[in-house]
C-alpha cells in the first residue's frame, strides 16, 4: 500500500528522475509503404493532436494502419511525409521519452519478472531508485510473488502485466499498448483494464492505446478516434474523433454508452443490430 | 455392438505387456544398460582370441593390450603422448571456437559483413581438411604451430555455422521490443542477441570439439613425434597391433569424456538460457 502511494506521488525520490505527461502530435502524416512491384498507401493525410494525460484508444478495421501510426510514435518505424513530435520533441530514430507494450509480453525467456521488467528502466537509473520503482511496480501490477519466476512459468494474462510493468519502468511520457490485452480471455481483460485505469490514476501518463474491442475502447477512453478509408482516396485516416466524458466506472447501460458504441461499430463496418 | 468392444478389449490387455518388456529393463539405471553393450564386446573380444578363433596378429587378447597400456605407463611414454595430444586439442579448439565465435557473430549480424565473407568462408570449409595439412608443414615445418593450425581450422567452422546462422534466427519481436526500449548496438548483442543463442553456441561447441578430436588425428598422423596420433603410425610400422588398440580406444575414453563434459555445460545452458 505504501509503496503504492509512493508511486502515486510524483516527486518522491523515486520519481525524481519522471518526466511528465506529454502531448504527442501528428501532422499531415502519411505512409506508403513501397516494395519493387508496388507502393501501398497505408496512412494519408493524419492530423491529430493528443493532449498530455489523455487516454486516446485507436479503433480500425484490421490492416489499416494501426500498429504502423503507433510504431511511428516510438520510433520504430517513420513516416513517408508528415511530422510526429511528443512534446517539444520531433520524433526521428527510437524515441526514448515514450515506452511500448505489444500484443504479446515480448519477454526475455532467460530473466526472471524481475530482471525483464529491469529492462525498461531508463538509462543511467540510479541501482537504488531502480529496484525501488520495480518494486512499486510488483505491487501495483499484483506480481511481487511472481517476481522471481521466469516468463516460461507465469501466465499469459501475467505476462502482459510483466510487460505492462516493463513499459512502465521507463516512466514515459507516453504509454503505447498495441493490443495488450488482445490474446487474453475476456475475464482477464476485463482485470487488465481496471489495473490499466488504476496505473493511470497513479501514473498519469499520455496513454495511446489501439484496440480491436469497441467495448474495450468505450470502458477506457477519455478520446476514441477511429481509422478508416475515405471513398475518394486510399490509406486510412482519421474518420471519427470522439469525447468520452462520463467517469470511470462506467455503465454499459448507460444511454450515451449504448449510443457511442452502436455509432462506432456502424463506423468499423458492423451492423449493431447483431451485437 | 459387442464384437468392437471385444476387439478393443483384446487390444488393450496387450498393450501394456508389450510395454512391460521395455519398461522392465529401462527401470535398470541408465548407466547400467549403457555398459551392457561394451561389456559383451569385450566378452566376445575374450572368447573369440583366447580360444584362437582370431589370431594374435590381427587381434590380441584385452590382456596384452592391458600389458601394452602398462609398458608404456612404465616408460612415461604414454603421460607424454596424451599429454601433448590434450594440450593440442584444448589450445585448437580454444582458439578455433573464439575465431568461430566472433566471425560467426559478425556474419550473423551484419549484412555488409555477411555480403563480404560468407562466400569466402563457404568456400574454406570446402576444402578438405586432409587438404591443409602439405601446407601448412611446409609452412610451418612439423613443429607444434602447424598442428595446432589445423586444428583450430576444424574447430573453427562449426562454431561458425551454427552461431552466424543462430544469430539470423533470433527471435525479432525480442529484438524490435528491446530496441524500441533504446537498446542497440553491442548493449542490444549483450542483453538480446547473445543470450539467445547461448544454446546454439553451445551446440556449436560439442561439434567443434568433436571436430578437434578428428583434426588432431589427422595433424599427427602425417607428421609427429609424439602425441596418440604419433602412437598410431608408430605402431603401425612396429607391428604393435595392441599399441594400436590401446590408442584407438584411448581416443574414444578421452573424446567420449570431453564430450560429456561439454554436454554437461550445454544442458546447463539450455536451463539457464531458455
Ligand atoms: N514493414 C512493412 N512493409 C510493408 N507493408 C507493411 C509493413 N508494415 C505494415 N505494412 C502494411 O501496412 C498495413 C497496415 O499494417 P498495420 O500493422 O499497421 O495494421 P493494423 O491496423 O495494426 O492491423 P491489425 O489490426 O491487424 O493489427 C498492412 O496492410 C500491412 O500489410
Ligand atoms: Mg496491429
Amino acid at each position: 500500500m505504501i509503496m503504492a502511494t509512493a508511486y502515486a506521488l510524483p516527486h518522491t525520490d523515486v520519481a525524481a528522475s519522471t518526466s511528465t505527461a506529454l502531448d504527442v502530435n501528428f501532422a499531415n502524416v502519411s505512409r506508403t509503404f513501397s516494395t519493387k512491384k508496388e507502393s501501398r498507401t497505408v496512412l494519408r493525410d493524419v492530423n491529430l493532436h493528443i493532449n498530455a494525460g489523455e487516454v486516446v484508444v485507436i479503433l480500425g478495421a484490421s490492416g489499416c494502419g494501426k500498429s504502423t501510426l503507433l510504431r511511428s510514435v516510438s520510433g520504430l518505424d517513420a513516416p513517408s511525409t508528415g511530422i510526429v513530435s511528443t512534446g517539444a520533441h520531433q520524433v526521428d530514430g527510437i524515441n526514448e521519452l515514450c515506452a511500448v507494450a505489444f500484443q504479446e509480453p515480448r519477454l526475455l525467456p532467460w530473466r526472471s519478472v524481475r530482471e525483464n521488467i529491469a529492462l525498461g528502466l531508463a538509462p543511467k537509473t540510479e541501482a537504488g531508485a531502480g529496484a525501488a520503482l520495480i518494486n512499486e511496480l510488483l505491487e501495483l501490477t499484483g506480481l511481487t510473488h511472481a517476481a522471481e519466476l521466469r516468463p516460461r512459468e507465469i501466465s499469459g494474462g501475467m505476462a502482459q502485466r510483466v510487460s505492462l510493468a516493463r513499459a512502465l519502468a521507463r516512466r514515459p511520457g507516453v504509454l503505447l499498448l498495441d493490443e495488450p490485452f488482445g490474446a487474453l480471455d475476456a475475464l482477464t481483460r476485463m482485470n487488465m483494464q481496471d489495473l490499466l485505469l488504476s496505473i493511470h490514476a497513479s501514473f498519469p501518463t499520455t496513454v495511446l492505446m489501439v484496440t480491436h474491442d469497441v467495448d474495450e475502447a468505450l470502458n477506457l477512453a477519455d478520446r476514441i478516434v477511429v481509422l478508416g478509408r475515405t471513398e475518394d482516396a486510399p490509406g486510412a485516416t482519421v474518420v471519427e474523433d470522439l469525447a468520452l466524458n462520463a467517469a470511470h466506472p462506467r455503465s454499459h447501460s448507460a444511454e450515451d454508452f449504448i449510443a457511442h458504441r452502436a455509432h462506432l461499430l456502424r463506423l468499423l463496418g458492423v451492423d449493431p443490430a447483431n451485437h | 455392438m459387442s464384437a468392437p468392444q471385444l476387439s478393443t478389449d483384446r487390444a488393450g490387455s496387450q498393450r501394456p505387456k508389450k510395454a512391460g518388456l521395455g519398461e522392465v529393463i529401462l527401470r535398470a539405471p541408465k548407466w547400467l544398460l549403457s555398459l551392457i553393450l561394451p561389456v559383451a564386446l569385450l566378452g566376445i573380444w575374450q572368447f573369440v582370441t583366447t580360444t584362437g578363433i582370431v589370431a594374435p596378429w590381427s587381434l590380441p587378447t584385452p590382456g596384452a593390450v592391458i600389458a601394452a597400456a602398462g609398458e608404456l605407463l612404465e616408460g612415461g611414454d604414454l603421460g607424454k603422448h596424451i599429454g601433448i595430444s590434450t594440450q593440442r586439442v584444448l589450445l585448437g579448439f580454444a582458439i578455433g571456437s573464439l575465431l568461430g565465435l566472433v566471425f560467426g557473430a559478425l556474419v550473423g549480424l551484419s549484412k555488409l559483413a555477411d555480403a563480404l565473407l560468407s562466400l569466402s568462408i563457404g568456400a574454406l570449409r570446402a576444402v578438405p581438411s586432409l587438404a591443409w595439412v602439405p601446407l601448412l608443414v611446409l609452412w610451418m615445418k612439423m613443429g607444434e604451430d602447424s598442428k595446432v593450425t589445423l586444428i583450430i581450422i576444424g574447430a573453427f567452422f562449426p562454431v561458425f555455422t551454427t552461431v552466424s546462422l543462430a544469430l539470423r534466427h533470433v527471435d525479432a519481436q525480442l529484438v524490435e521490443a528491446a530496441r524500441a526500449f533504446g537498446f542497440k548496438g553491442l548493449k542490444l548483442l549483450r542483453t538480446v542477441q547473445l543470450p539467445a543463442v547461448v544454446p546454439a553456441i553451445f551446440s556449436g561447441l560439442r561439434l567443434a570439439l568433436a571436430q578437434a578430436w578428428l583434426f588432431l588425428v589427422a595433424a599427427e598422423l602425417l607428421g609427429a613425434s609424439m602425441g596418440l596420433g604419433f602412437l598410431l603410425t608408430d605402431s603401425q610400422n612396429n607391428g604393435r597391433i595392441d599399441r594400436l588398440i590401446l590408442t584407438i580406444i584411448l581416443l574414444a575414453i578421452f573424446g567420449k569424456i570431453t564430450d560429456a563434459l561439454i554436454s554437461l555445460a550445454e544442458r546447463w545452458a539450455i536451463r539457464r538460457w531458455t
